[in-house]
């Protein structure tokens, strides 16, 4: 088994030796279209770890009209508790309001300056996804109680908006490049069938089974899959160390640099590598494999 | 079980059981050729078969027909019994490992070595590496190309090539050796000695069949000879009697001349 396993591995190279522009090009291809994905992955784990962590506010502020009654505020309180995609909701009555409780703190002897307290009740309200908020806010604007809510801090907002638009145009990438690196590598192993019909055809002659014929292209797809993979990520690596530097030097904001996010990604990458090659190669194997075995009379 | 006499001396005795057989076996190839036509053919244990006529009358069609590179139109091709027609991928897979094929163009793999050559064919069959060594070593002695071991065939002339295209036939020891015009690209001298070794190997129990248009040798070597046109058997002319060519009756229905054949 494991001389078998050699022996495959070894007409791999050898077979890879023999065309190499092929080879180099599809190892690029794969390698180009992880390198892409790894940025739009890298941008998308830090968006999400900034909103999740320095800014972790999924919170806004909801004031209710000042006429209404605490009974009427207090009822509205638990219409927004009970709305799904709330995840906490905190009651603050206006004689609680943070800006009422600094105001007579910082006025102890004009207590008769306002002798009422101008504020409405309000509340706090924490969704459970940023991406919650914004719809939250327009639902809970239509509701008569509700005179106005606070808006999010613009940075976050932004935020949301930047990482959606890269998982977006990430996504449309990313399929037009795995579409394009699947192109790639399935050409790349019909030329490899091409170049070694004659091997093929000896194989077969002497009465290989056709999953062994089989064996060494799908290797070949296999290996330009990691070495793609590895390619990629020995771009994407330093680049990123070099980037997350310059970012926190500039911009006193700290990026992912290790955990377990990063060390998913990068076994994402590489699966996605072997992933990509194993399929490519596959679609023309069998393709070959299938066609009358008059073709492979010229090997 | 009866005899076959030789003019050399050899009387040999064949099992009547036939290794290979072809039941009315038609072949119409996906272009409209009618390559085979209505075929009947018994081939027993041990003999040495000679497949004759000219150019694009069928004799390579009858050879991929026995290892499955061509399936049959019309009747039932039979290797050890087995229907081939019937085989399975796999199946297939373990017809040829009863099979040896050698060819005229050789179809050595030219980056490597004639050791290495050998050593491939045993490989892909999952061979242990010291059986592979001893093996290889044995065979390359049978066909005398001990000493040229590391060369590559490009290196080789064209009669050490066609033994080692034998040599890689023979190496997993196959009872049947096919070979498709072996000497088509050879001197005659250097033919000669193909058409003896292959008669050497016939000697040690393997059955051949050759397919060739090598009038002068077919003459010299007096085995049993086929005689075939467009696309029929019509001549089966017993061991041991000088071959004379037969009339072609369907010369007019061959359906291409020579020049235009689909050669190996
Ligand atoms: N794969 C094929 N497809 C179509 N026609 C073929 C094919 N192989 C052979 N032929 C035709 O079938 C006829 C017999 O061919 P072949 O068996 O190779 O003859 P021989 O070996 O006697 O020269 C020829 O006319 C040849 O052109
Ligand atoms: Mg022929």
């Amino acid at each position: 088994m494991f001389s078998r396993l050699e022996f495959f591995i070894t007409e791999t190279f050898v077979s890879m030796r023999r065309h190499p522009a092929m080879a180099f090009a599809a190892t690029i291809c794969i390698a180009a279209s992880l390198f892409v994905a790894g940025i739009v992955g890298l941008i998308v784990l830090n968006v999400n770890y900034a909103t999740d962590t320095t800014l972790n506010r999924v919170r806004f502020n909801v004031y209710f009209q000042p006429e209404i009654t605490r009974h009427e505020a207090w009822v509205a309180y638990k219409r927004i508790l009970a709305i799904e995609r709330v995840d906490e909701a905190q009651f603050i009555p206006k004689e609680k309001s943070p800006f009422w409780l600094k105001y007579q703190k910082n006025h102890p002897d004009t207590k008769n300056l306002l002798n009422r307290n101008p504020l409405p009740d309000s509340v706090v309200v924490k969704a459970r996804d940023l991406e919650d908020i914004k719809a939250l806010k327009m639902g809970m604007l239509e509701w008569e109680e509700v005179r106005s809510v606070r808006d999010t801090p613009d940075l976050i907002q932004k935020l949301i908006n930047f990482s959606q638009a890269v998982k977006q145009s990430g996504i449309i990438i990313g399929i037009i490049l795995i579409v394009l690196s699947l192109v790639i590598i399935h050409h790349t192993i019909e030329l490899t069938l091409y170049a070694r019909r004659r091997e093929m055809f000896i194989m077969g002659l002497v009465g290989a089974t056709p999953a062994t014929i089989a064996l060494p292209f799908l290797l070949e797809g296999i290996v330009y899959g990691l070495f793609g993979a590895g390619v990629a990520l020995g771009v994407l690596a330093p680049l990123y160390r070099f980037a997350a530097q310059k970012i926190t030097a500039n911009f006193g904001f700290a990026l992912l640099t290790k955990g377990s996010e990063i060390t998913h990604g990068i076994l994402v990458v590489l699966i996605a590598g072997v992933v990509l090659g194993f399929i490519g190669s596959v679609v023309s194997v069998l393709k070959y494999l299938r066609t009358p075995k008059s073709r492979l009379t010229n090997a | 079980m009866f005899h076959i006499g030789g003019e050399f001396g050899y009387n040999r005795v064949v099992s009547d059981q036939p290794v290979i057989e072809l039941q009315s076996v038609s072949v119409l190839y996906p272009n409209g050729i009618q390559a085979l036509q209505d075929a009947d053919l018994r081939v027993h244990k041990g003999e040495f078969v000679f497949l004759v006529g000219p150019s694009g009358e069928g004799k390579s069609t009858i050879l991929k027909l026995l290892y499955r590179e061509v399936k049959a139109t019309e009747g039932h091709v039979l290797v050890e019994g087995h229907d081939v027609g019937r085989l399975s991928a796999v199946g297939v897979a373990r017809l040829r490992r009863r099979l040896g094929v050698v060819f005229q163009d050789f179809r050595l793999l030219d980056y490597k070595t004639v050791r290495e050559n050998l050593t491939f064919a045993m490989q892909v069959l999952d061979t242990p590496p010291q059986i592979i060594r001893r093996r290889v070593n044995e065979l390359l002695d049978q066909v005398g190309l001990l000493d040229r071991r590391n060369d590559f065939p490009q290196q080789l002339s064209g009669g050490e090539q066609q033994r080692l295209c034998i040599a890689r036939a023979l190496i997993n020891h196959p009872p049947i050796l096919l070979a498709d015009e072996p000497t088509g690209n050879l001197d005659p001298d250097t033919s000669e000695e193909i058409f003896r070794l292959l008669e050497a190997i016939n000697l040690k129990g393997t059955t051949v069949i050759v397919a060739t248009h090598d009038n002068a040798m077919v003459d010299r070597m007096l085995r049993r000879v086929v005689y075939m046109c467009g696309g029929r058997i019509v001549g089966d002319h017993p061991a041991g009697s000088y071959y004379q060519p037969d009339e072609c009756p369907y010369d007019e229905a061959a359906p291409a001349a020579s020049g235009a054949s689909s050669e190996w």
